[in-house]
């Protein structure tokens, strides 16, 4: 078992750790920030492909008792992965202290993969708390005057983690191992307690994931940090988070479905509508975005609530396309703060300045306001389908109506960043300009031809509920 | 021949005359060639009467609309009509016009209008009426507006329109309801078509739209106006051709008419426009003014003739009409001329060098006053002897009357009036009319003359029962003239003096007879309440932009509120973390 | 077999993929060439389905797992609306920007709108034109918002918001409709939308008919329209009453040919339709800004189409797409004439600019001739619209249905008021500041020839309209 192909990524980014903490350990010496950087990315596109040849494959194994490896944790081994990379790109390209930076991503990473792989409770707290402490530090590390989103994240992680911790230890009675497996639908007195446990999980996940009320921290922290963490903290955190709940949800209380449409039909229409309105009156561009990214949650939570194969399938599409989507966005705007660009009215004549820029915030935005033919339609249109055909018809008229709200903060930087002439031209650097490539080659090219990627999203949903 | 062949040298008149614009002097002769070309055709047709020609437009759903031209007896007396006042009013023209730059666009229209007016004597089916119909209003427009750069011109042209897009707008809507009743827009089908509700509403809007063209009360302000036209123009379009397509249409369609009873409609706005076209003659001074009232009481007495069941009566005026119309129209546009375009007639002169001009126009000024055996007589006598109530007969003599006197007033008053020294001396004088401007104005005084005959002829020719025109006729009608004759020769004779002239002209007339203002105000107050709506209408919108606007700001300003909340403070943060599970779960247990 | 829809749609998406990697360089030339080849594909189009019973149609997968295609076909409305779109997309791109302002950006955005005006023209699939109206909206917004006059940003905003609030309400229409129909196959839709439960069809009309009337628009969402004119550039002007609101047009004929439903609806939305038509009528009576007056006038003339589209019958049916192909080039010609007029003599307020006809013949003439279009002069276009629409309204609502015509007689009464005081009227001309182009000579050229081709021959596009 030990030496089942199916721990494959897992094991290459924990043998990676290991040396990549060696080698800074001497590179300290020689000033090899390449050297890691290569390293570091080598183990992040071998995690990549491993899990694309296991998706393949199809297999579903489960490794040590905590480990489960199937398309579903698979395909978002995949998308973590990649995402990570781009986020190390980054990191990489920017000033700070890039040694400490890759130890405490590596522990995060750990953390993420132990969440995606996880076939345990277990797994997923620490590989939560991991993530989240990591997190934390990684905002500090460039400058002191972040310490202070680094705190509330802290504090307001503590917090969730301690919930998570009691609900969890709720559910010992049932399940002395506390393993990802579903527990059977129980009478009386258990009941309660099972779902008293089930909202108390929800809740604390809702934290990480950007769920109201648990998301008042969210713009603080998100616009309090350096450039490559905000793209960390929109892209991947948050869809851990979402497939931490997704797993959970699913699995564990796969015979609790019919109690979902109840809970999280009002939290995501709470969360759509509050990032939207709040986005609405913001001028910093960094805000507006961690606004919208609140409003995007909930959108994938809609696909929770329908709590059909066709409503998961849609949450994981748009976990993909958000993600994608929020990279790009959030590399230009982090990138564009550097150079002390921060409100609407600062991105005036952005256009003038860089065109590839501009055209690529422009169809980021766009994507997220649902446009076809990006990528952020086609979520939205299967999320909302799915809502439909679940026979949530004004939970899909409220995203709707709400998509359309989201139109007028977005159009107000589109409309900005084409409005006046700049003389001053400036330059993307490398790093960002590969971010904002890649995330551009999916919100463009999937969202055109969306069919793989539904299907993949199909067979991972599948796959999950086939746990059940 | 088919019937449309008539237009074709004409349209190819008109396009030529268009593109000639860098060669202006020559247009003259292409336009006077196409309109002879025009003449010989329908001559020719005129030989093979009775061709009916029908083309397919579309056809839809068992409806078919065809474009169907016809060349019936009654369709060829208006065409000869128009072919033959095309040619004259060319030549006329080629020495009225003088602008060279101004040639192809004039020449341009006027063969269209005429074309447009020979494809209306020819259609036999709504289609091609509608066609031509629309054609003749917007030729009349631009002719009207010919000199578009005088606002008056501009607003004449204007009020025209206005006028002509009410009658097409309710021509439009009798052909929709026609074509929806029969499935057809021939006028063979409509006529023997069955009476219906649709059909009574379409020959209302019908006689609507004839009544723009024809300017009958209260639709006539805007031929008044017209003459800011070019004055062959007015002969051409308002006085001898286009305005008499209402009453032709009428005609045509009378049939129908006197099956729905609704000849009634047209006595009543034919006699109040007589009165008020004969009244307003009386106290206008305008040259072409008076004779374009003088042209709505005729089209009047030409409606009551047709409200009285006369159909030839009606026919045999409208023929007559033409001639002495259009001969005092082009008199009047060379009185003006020779005036240095004055058109006041108590300041236009005639003097003793236009023998030749003032005997033609002696008689068109006869023709009108309806002395036998001229044209006139015939025409107004036998309109007279279709009235069949004492009143009626009253009445059409009362407005005879009118007309005698003032057709003398605008004949005696330049004819007695002593010029200045000033004017023989800067005025062109009438020795310089070219031949080409008074040639047309003695062959139309021959016309004129001669159009008596209508009478013997017209009427077995259609097929009609010829009128009879009585001793007891003649004597009244002539009695009428002298009376009139000897009243105008009173009050405007040469030695009247000059006080009780204007008291009788001014005084009475101007402030009582003279209807135009009051017409003119009903209408400025109809444009008054369109534009309060429109004002009520645009404050309602504007109340309509603030609401949602109203809406857009209280959702902000919530947003703000909103806003407030979250100050970054890590205490509320966890308040509202623990207040949020609290609800989900009270939620579900509660 | 010949992928003609493959081309029609590939020609714009080429061209605009080579004027975005050129930076626009060459956006004018590509959109002229472009829309001309456009315009040749879909006379080609129109000729042979005149001339043949030539339908034909592609589909292309696309979303297997949704059971969506991307099926295009040739249908007798399309085929006419997408004659209409592509004549007025070339004269816009020819003629449409007399002051060469921007021309690179002005280009490569006609050719993002000509890629949705023949993409939602000959889509049969529900997706993919959802897809193309939302292209066609954003790139009228950079038109107006990049190329308009001073307040464009406030304008293009609210152009904006009305039509995403439209695009909302499609979206929920679509949705509803997958979610009923299991599909987006418009013919599929079209042959099972009988078995949809009446209270789904009635949230489907009335969440399509919300979206369809604002981008028509219709009163009460109509707000947006003046604005958008007053402030966008001709070109889009040109493009934004010519073809985006044949969109709704277009969508509104998709629904109610669509919907077993719609004919529970048919007389309200006539009654609205004419509402609006008065309405419309009224406020245009209040304007002085000429391109605010044509504004008004389309929104009086949608009015007029969306009774046609009502009557579901096959007169008022016809009388729509007519009509909707009659106001295309007519209301392109107007405001292509109206620009190139405040280009020459830099005004278009009514009351400032006078004598224009000393000043210019040949637009003044091609704007009297434009006005007369639009009052349904015979040989116009307009007229066998009309005929067509009033026939089909008597038929389905009876006499009080030809009531609308009086908004035509109010419209056409201002027009002719702003003839008399800004076109002829004076012989002091305001000074001419730029000659018109030959460029623009030939747009208005291909308009006029347009008007009145489809007006003498009614009988050709009546026949591709029987199919």
């Amino acid at each position: 078992m030990a030496y089942d192909i199916s721990a494959l990524p897992y094991s290459i980014l924990a043998g990676s750790i290991f040396i990549i903490v060696l080698v800074s350990a001497v590179a300290k010496l020689y000033n090899g920030r390449k050297v890691l950087f290569a390293l570091s990315s080598a183990a992040l596109i071998a995690v990549v492909l491993a899990s694309y040849f296991l998706f393949l494959s199809g297999s579903n194994t489960v490794f040590l008792n905590i480990f489960r490896v199937y398309p579903f944790s698979d395909l978002f081994g995949m998308l973590i992965a990649s995402l990570l990379l781009l986020v190390n790109i980054q990191a990489f390209g920017a000033s700070g202290d890039y040694n400490a930076f890759l130890s405490l991503f590596g522990f995060a990473s750990l953390g993420m993969f132990a969440v995606v792989f996880a076939s345990s409770l277990l797994a997923i707290f620490l590989g939560i708390e991991a993530m989240m402490i990591a997190t934390a530090f990684m905002i500090i590390i460039e400058h002191r005057h972040h310490v202070e989103a680094a705190i509330k994240l802290f504090l307001m992680g503590s917090v969730a983690a301690a919930v998570f911790a009691f609900a969890i230890a709720l559910l010992l009675p049932y399940d002395p191992a506390l393993s990802l497996a579903a527990i059977p639908g129980l009478p009386g007195a258990g009941k309660y307690l099972i779902s008293l446990s089930l909202f108390l999980i929800a809740a604390s996940l809702s934290f990480e994931a950007g769920i109201f009320p648990f998301n008042l921290w969210i713009p603080d922290v998100y616009e309090g940090s350096p450039g490559y963490m905000t793209p960390m903290l929109a892209g991947i955190n948050k869809k851990v988070a979402f497939v931490a709940m997704i797993s959970i949800l699913f699995i564990t209380f796969g015979y609790y479905v019919h109690l979902f449409p109840l809970l999280f039909v009002a939290l995501s229409a709470a969360t759509m509508l509050f990032g939207n309105l709040l986005a609405l009156v913001q001028d910093n561009v960094k805000r507006m975005l961690a606004y919208s990214s609140i409003s995007q949650a909930g959108y994938i939570m809609v696909g929770i609530a329908v709590a059909t194969q066709y409503g998961i399938e849609s949450s994981i599409f748009q976990i993909f396309a958000h993600a994608f989507m929020v990279v790009g966005a959030f590399s230009i705007v982090a990138w564009l703060e550097s150079r002390n660009i921060k409100t609407v009215g600062d991105y005036a004549g952005l256009a003038s300045r860089n065109w590839i820029a501009s055209l690529s915030l422009t169809l980021f935005m766009l994507s997220m306001a649902g446009i076809p033919p990006l990528i952020g339609f086609d979520g939205k249109f299967l999320l909302f389908t799915s809502a439909a055909y679940a026979g949530m018809l004004p939970l899909a008229f409220f995203g709707v109506i709400n998509s359309f709200i989201s139109m007028y903060y977005y159009w107000k930087v589109i409309s900005s960043v084409y409005s006046e002439r700049h003389k001053e031209k400036l330059r993307l650097t490398r790093s960002v300009a590969f971010s904002v490539a890649v995330a551009l080659f999916m919100v463009v090219i999937v969202g055109i031809y969306p069919q793989p990627l539904i299907s993949l999203a199909g067979e991972a949903s599948r796959s999950l509920l086939a746990l059940v | 021949m088919i019937p449309i062949f008539a237009i074709v040298p004409l349209l190819a008149g008109a396009f030529i005359s268009l593109a000639m614009a860098r060669k202006a002097t020559y247009v003259k002769h292409v336009a006077i060639a196409s309109s002879i070309a025009s003449l010989a055709v329908v001559l020719y047709m005129a030989l093979y009467p009775g061709v009916v020609n029908s083309m397919t437009w579309f056809s839809l759903g068992g409806a078919t609309a065809n474009f169907v031209t016809s060349t019936a007896p009654l369709n060829l007396l208006l065409l000869v009509i128009v072919a033959l006042m095309t040619p004259l009013i060319l030549v006329y023209s080629s020495g009225y016009m003088k602008v060279s730059s101004e040639q192809p666009r004039y020449y341009f229209l006027i063969c269209l209008f005429a074309a447009s007016m020979m494809l209306f004597a020819i259609s036999a089916s709504f289609l091609t009426l509608m066609v031509a119909w629309e054609m003749l209003g917007i030729t009349s427009y631009l002719l009207i507006g010919f000199w578009y750069w005088k606002e008056s011109a501009s607003q004449a042209a204007r009020k025209a329109i206005t006028t002509i897009l009410a009658g097409d707008l309710a021509m439009l809507s009798a052909l929709i309801l026609i074509f929806h009743a029969y499935n057809s827009l021939d006028f063979s089908v409509v006529l023997h078509a069955p009476a219906s509700p649709a059909l009574y509403a379409a020959l209302v809007l019908i006689s609507v739209a004839a009544f723009t063209k024809s300017a009958q009360f209260p639709l006539n302000e805007w031929l008044a106006d017209a003459m800011e036209g070019p004055t062959p123009v007015s002969a051409f379009l308002h006085s001898s051709t286009m305005v008499k397509a209402g009453v032709f249409l009428v005609l045509v369609l009378f049939p129908l008419y006197k099956e729905a009873s609704l000849l009634g409609l047209f006595l009543v706005a034919g006699s109040a426009t007589a009165i008020i076209g004969a009244l307003n003659a009386l106290s206008e001074k305008h040259i072409k003014r008076i004779l374009a009232y003088s042209t709505m009481e005729d089209l009047g007495l030409m409606f009551v003739a047709i409200g009285l069941g006369s159909v030839v009566a009606a026919l045999l005026l409208f023929v007559v009409q033409t001639f002495y119309k259009a001969l005092l129209f082009m008199s009047s546009g060379i009185m003006m001329e020779a005036n240095d375009g004055r058109t006041d007639i108590t300041s236009i002169y005639w003097d003793g060098s236009g023998k030749l001009l003032m005997g033609a126009t002696l008689v068109g000024v006869l023709s009108l006053a309806a002395l036998f055996p001229l044209g006139g007589f015939f025409g107004k006598a036998a309109v007279d002897a279709s009235s069949n109530t004492l009143p009626m007969y009253a009445l059409l003599l009362v407005v005879q009357f009118v007309s005698v006197i003032y057709i003398f007033r605008w004949f005696f008053i330049p004819l007695h009036r002593t010029p200045n020294v000033s004017e023989t001396d800067v005025g062109i004088g009438y020795k310089t009319i070219p031949l080409s401007m008074l040639s047309p104005v003695l062959l139309l005084a021959i016309f004129a003359a001669l159009s008596s005959l209508t009478y013997l002829y017209l009427p077995g020719y259609l097929g009609f029962h010829p009128v009879a025109i009585s001793f007891g006729e003649w004597v009244a009608v002539t009695a009428t003239i002298a009376a009139g004759g000897y009243l105008a020769n009173f009050l405007y004779r040469r030695n009247v003096p000059a006080r009780a002239r204007a008291k009788t002209a001014n005084g009475f007339f101007n402030r009582v007879a003279y209807s135009s203002p009051y017409i003119n105000m009903f209408y400025m107050l109809l444009v008054r309440i369109l534009f309060s709506a429109a004002a009520a209408v645009s404050a309602f919108d504007g109340l309509l932009g603030s609401a949602v606007g109203y809406a857009t700001g209280l959702s902000i300003k919530a947003a703000y509120l909103l806003r407030r909340a979250e100050d970054g403070q890590t205490n509320v943060y966890i308040i509202a973390m623990v207040v949020g599970m609290i609800a989900i779960v009270a939620i579900f247990y509660l | 077999m010949f992928p003609l829809f493959a081309i029609i749609i590939g020609i714009p998406a080429v061209a605009l993929l080579a004027s975005v990697l050129t930076g626009g360089r060459f956006g004018k030339r590509l959109s002229i060439s472009s829309t001309l080849a456009t315009m040749v594909l879909s006379l080609y189009l129109a000729a042979s389905t005149f001339f043949g019973n030539f339908a034909p149609s592609e589909t292309y997968g696309y979303i297997s797992a949704l059971g969506i295609n991307l099926k295009f076909a040739a249908t007798p409305f399309s085929v006419v609306l997408l004659l209409m779109a592509s004549i007025v997309l070339f004269a816009t791109a020819l003629s449409g920007n007399p002051e060469a302002e921007k021309e690179g950006t002005a280009g490569t955005l006609i050719l993002l709108f000509q890629l949705a005006a023949v993409g939602i023209f000959t889509a049969r699939n529900l997706f993919a034109f959802f897809i193309f109206w939302d292209i066609g909206v954003i790139a009228l917004f950079f038109m107006i918002n990049r190329l308009g006059s001073s307040n464009r940003k406030k304008a293009s905003y609210k152009f904006l918001m009305y039509e995403i609030f439209a695009s909302a309400m499609l979206f929920f229409g679509i949705i509803l409709l997958y979610m009923t129909t299991h599909s987006l196959d418009i013919g599929y839709i079209t042959a099972n939308a009988s078995s949809i439960p009446l209270p789904y069809q009635a949230a489907i009309f009335l969440s399509l008919f919300v979206a369809f009337m604002t981008n028509m628009p219709l009163f009460p969402m109509h707000a947006w329209l003046p604005d958008a004119h007053t402030e966008a550039s001709t070109q889009g002007s040109m493009l934004l009453s010519g073809v985006l609101t044949k969109f709704g047009g277009f969508g509104m004929l998709l629904l109610f040919g669509m919907l077993p439903i719609a004919h529970a609806y048919a007389l309200d939305t006539a009654v609205a339709a004419s509402f609006s038509a008065f309405y419309a009528a009224f406020l245009l009576l209040k304007q002085t800004d000429i391109k605010r007056v044509i504004a008004y006038s389309t929104i009086v003339e949608m009015g007029i189409i969306m009774l046609g589209v009502s009557t579901l019958n096959q007169f008022g049916t016809f009388g729509a797409v007519y009509a909707m192909l009659s106001h295309g080039v007519t209301i392109a010609l107007l405001f292509l004439v109206v620009g190139v007029l405040h280009y020459v003599f830099g005004e278009r307020d009514i009351s400032k600019l006078r004598g224009a006809l000393s000043g210019s013949k040949t637009l003044s003439y091609a704007f009297i001739i434009g006005v007369f279009a639009t009052t349904g002069i015979p040989l116009t276009a307009t007229f066998v619209a009309d005929i067509l629409i009033f026939l089909g309204s008597l038929g389905a609502f009876g006499i009080y249905s030809l009531l609308p015509i009086f908004t035509i007689a109010v419209m056409g009464w201002y027009l002719y008021l702003v003839i008399d005081r800004s076109i002829m009227n004076s012989k002091n001309p305001l000074p001419v500041l730029n000659p018109p182009g030959l460029k623009q000579k030939i747009g208005i050229a291909l308009l006029l020839l347009a008007i009145f081709a489809f007006g003498v021959f009614p009988f050709v596009i009546i026949k591709i309209l029987k199919g």
